[in-house]
């Protein structure tokens, strides 16, 4: 299993280079220019930052120097925020979208595990079909509707919570409302999956013969059926921890956090190549990553898995 | 709290003065205001004042939202207005821009004179200014911050306002040394500035972010990391405590400031919110004092608001023509689309702001006689299409109507495109396009017809006639007259401040009357949310408002 992690490991690289490279293209392939404004700016001083980001260079030998650059551990300057390298820039905001995401993921495995549960014991009866609409509504309401329901409802018509701003990390009256909004998509569909897993797990030969030998129904649950019907749930959670830890980007705006989703959505808007280019190897490194710790988890939750060996 | 959007004209605007010659009455009033002056530089900021000492009584701290992160907040390489607020608080320059009438008032200069010429202007600086630690600030650091401005490696976007000054624009070049520039410091406290032309507003323009001094020795030594606090230090009535990026801008008042005495407010933060649906719910809960940007879709229910207000705008919004396309190459089919533009209608059923329908391209102004531009007149714009021979048997070719993406671009665009649809039976498609990629079309002249804005720098018509002179970067409509190039060079070497207004005026009718590269739709009105509390708050056309102003009333 160590090798096969290391190899994962070791094709991650060449997974980001081709991302980048995709990136690269696309980002350059877009009209438009950094450095062209509703008001016309003095054509002497745009040449001259030109030269400065070597945006005046071939494209291949741009790609190049960023890549060599890149390998270094520079992300090189950022357009927009004049003088601030993209660096600094992802130092500072990444550690607010990782914590406030952290949080939505906490809140999220709770409220979907146990509802989940909850749904699956009481399968076909009046409280799952219940649980089933809220989940879906979860699921289809999206981020930027939620956000400003809630501020709305607990900011300003109740006036008990803030309705923006970061107060840093243990601002928790802050946290409270944009770390909701960002987990109740992925809680219910934690929900469904759990759900549907543990309904699967139930009914297999060691659970039922759990049941036979007298166990206690919630230590059956607990203990033999829930491990494996948690599989789906861990697979799903890969991509949706780099999600919830990445993807705040609506929820940032929404409650004016000072996260990286911004810098992303707003260096592609203003063609901040280099913060473009930074924001995506970070968020792909994070995806990689969620995805390998994911099938690392199922691999130990799951025998079958483990024994046949594949990861 | 609601304000009339439009300042009454001044009433010493275009009154004839007494003195015949144009150069004795600058000479007269720029005596008359060292005089005024050399009294006390201040003493106009009386009427300022609170009326009574209730002020104290709370702690003077304020939030707004200043709009986004800003770029830097270095004075010499800022772009946008948002940042120029901040950057005015932090930095002077030699001129400050009075709130409510927007005059030049007594920055960094306590007084000045102009020569007979009108292009030398001496000015003399405060005795003892001091940057916010408290080291000296001299003539000379001006000197070295505009040199700094015109170097092409600052990569400052705004360089050309300084092409103003003699060899300006040669030595950004390489042409010139600097020492053929016409900004010398004879002594610590005196700049002398020799202009190439004369420029009526070069007084308003000393008061502009580009023109304020930067620590240049600071400069050197952090690299553009010098605007981070702790590190920066301005001349301004407030210095930075801290700059939190997307979250905070904190400032607080400047002890070493030379009007420090005055200034009532002793911390002031700008919460950079992008969103003005956020900025919105940070206002009705009382985390910000004031918003200047009312969301989309919420302007009935901001007019019903109690602290809503409406001010004036120097900024005109307008479709452009690309004429080197057809069928835009022939001007009476602009005249034409013009005539058929019924602005009042945009205005009061798409808009609904209190914005004023605008014919001509300059917004109204004191001191300026507008062109009265081609009104709405369906019939005159269907005989211009005829005359230029099209017709059922000829129709006009589908015309791309480009506007960047915005649901209030969205809406004024298929207004006008029905209007021209149903006077002109013109084909008119509206498409969007993000805002780069729309600016890159536009300057590609890669369009056949598009939304633009413009707003003024300075509170002079030639802010708003200037873009249209031939090959300049912001023309960006192919159009190009020598004969309204050459009416802007004599109206920019013209002394005399009749003579002035008359050219300004006919340039006007050639931009929307007779050439027609553009047809005026609306002039802007700012608009936001502002607490009854903030005091110091002044409408005024630039949509200035400088801090040092502002108090919390109890």
């Amino acid at each position: 299993m160590l090798n096969a992690v290391l190899r994962r490991l070791a094709t991650a690289p060449l997974v980001l280079l081709v991302l980048v490279a995709v990136t690269f293209v696309l980002i350059h392939a877009a009209p438009g220019d950094p450095f062209v404004g509703e008001r016309a700016a003095d054509p002497q001083a745009v040449a001259a930052l030109r030269k400065q980001y070597r945006l005046d260079r071939p494209l291949p030998e741009q790609f190049a120097v960023y890549v060599g650059n890149l390998v270094c551990g520079d992300f090189g300057p950022s357009l927009r925020n004049r003088g601030q390298s993209v660096g600094l820039i992802i130092a500072d905001r990444l550690p607010t979208s990782l914590w406030l995401g952290a949080i939505a993921l906490v809140l999220a495995l709770g409220a979907g595990l146990s509802l989940g549960i909850l749904g699956a014991v009481r399968a076909g009866r009046a409280l799952d079909h219940g649980l089933a609409v809220v989940a879906i509504i979860g699921v289809s309401i999206p981020v930027f509707v939620i956000g400003p329901a809630l501020a709305w409802t607990f900011g300003l018509w109740l006036g008990w919570l803030p309705v923006g701003q970061w107060a840093g990390f243990f601002g928790v009256s802050h946290l409270v409302l944009p770390a909701t909004t960002l987990a109740i998509p992925f809680a219910a569909r934690v929900a469904r999956l759990t759900r549907a897993g543990l309904l699967d797990t139930l009914h297999l030969d060691h659970v039922r013969t759990a049941t036979a030998k007298g166990v206690a129904p919630a230590a059956v649950v607990v203990r033999h059926a829930l491990p494996l019907g948690l599989v789906p749930v861990i697979a799903f959670l890969g991509p949706a921890s780099a999600g919830l830890l990445t993807g705040s980007l609506v929820v940032e705006k929404v409650f004016q956090i000072p996260g990286l989703g911004q810098e992303f959505v707003e260096s592609a808007f203003t063609r901040d190549y280099p913060l473009v280019l930074g924001t995506v190897v970070v968020y792909g490194a994070i995806i990689i990553l969620g995805n390998l710790l994911a099938d690392l988890a199922v691999v130990m939750v799951d025998p079958r898995v483990r024994d046949g060996k594949s990861l | 709290m609601s304000i009339s959007p439009w300042p009454c004209a001044s009433p010493l605007a275009g009154r004839a003065s007494g003195l015949r010659s144009p150069g004795m009455r600058i000479v007269a009033l720029s005596l008359l205001l060292a005089c005024l002056a050399a009294a006390d530089p201040d003493a106009w900021a009386a009427k300022l004042a609170p009326p009574d000492a209730g002020w104290k009584r709370v702690t003077q701290e304020i939030s707004y939202n200043c709009e986004g992160e800003p770029q830097t907040l270095d004075p010499g390489l800022i772009t946008g207005a948002a940042e120029s607020r901040l950057v005015s608080a932090l930095f002077e320059g030699l001129t400050t821009p009075d709130p409510q009438t927007l005059a030049a008032r007594p920055g960094m200069a306590a007084a000045w004179e102009v020569s007979a010429d009108a292009c030398t202007y001496t000015f003399h600086l405060r005795p003892g200014l001091v940057w916010s630690d408290g080291t000296a600030l001299t003539a000379d650091d001006l000197v070295r911050s505009w040199r700094r401005v015109l170097e092409p490696a600052t990569g400052s976007e705004y360089a050309n306002l300084l092409f103003l000054i003699r060899g300006g624009e040669d030595f950004q070049r390489g042409k010139l040394s600097w020492d053929q520039v016409g900004v010398v410091a004879p002594d610590a406290t005196t700049l002398v500035v020799r202009l190439h032309r004369p420029c009526p507003w070069f007084l308003e323009l000393t008061s502009f972010p580009t023109l304020m001094p930067v620590p240049t020795a600071l400069v050197a030594k952090h690299g553009p990391d010098w605007v981070r606090a702790g590190k920066l230090i301005g001349n301004g009535p407030f210095r930075l405590a801290a700059w939190e990026p997307r979250s905070r801008v904190v400032l607080e008042r400047n002890p070493r400031w030379h009007g420090a005495a005055r200034v009532r407010l002793e911390r002031l933060t700008g919460v950079p919110c992008d969103d003005p649906e956020t900025a919105w719910r940070l206002y009705q809960q009382g985390a910000i004092h004031w918003t200047p940007a009312v969301p989309v879709g919420r302007t009935d229910e901001a007019q019903r608001h109690p602290d809503y207000y409406l001010g004036p705008m120097l900024g005109t919004y307008y479709y452009r023509f690309n004429v080197t396309r057809q069928p835009f190459d022939d001007v009476r089919v602009r005249q034409a689309f013009c005539h058929a533009t019924d602005r009042a209608a945009i205005v009061r059923h798409v808009t609904r702001a209190g914005e004023l329908p605008a014919t001509g391209f300059v917004p109204p102004m004191p001191g300026h006689d507008a062109a009265p531009g081609l009104a709405y007149d369906p019939a005159a714009a269907r005989r211009l299409l005829t005359e230029a021979g099209y017709g059922p048997q000829r129709p006009l070719p589908r015309i791309d109507l480009l506007y960047n993406t915005s649901a209030n671009h969205k809406a004024i665009a298929e207004a006008a495109a029905a209007q021209w649809r149903r006077v002109l039976g013109a084909d008119v498609r509206t498409r969007n396009m993000e805002f780069k990629s729309y600016l890159g079309a536009l300057s590609r002249l890669d369009y056949t017809m598009a939304r633009s804005s413009w707003i003024g720098d300075y509170n002079d018509p030639n802010t708003f006639l200037d873009i249209f002179r031939t090959d300049d970067g912001n023309n960006r409509t192919g159009w190009s007259d020598p004969a309204y190039d050459q009416l802007l060079d004599q109206s920019q070497a013209e002394t005399d401040p009749l003579r002035r207004r008359t050219l300004l005026t006919r340039l006007e009718r050639i931009l929307v009357q007779d050439g027609c590269p553009v047809i005026p739709v609306y002039t802007y009105v700012s608009k936001g949310l502002i607490s009854e509390r903030l005091r110091g708050w002044y409408p005024n056309a630039r949509d200035l408002h400088p801090f040092q102003y502002f108090w919390l009333a109890p």
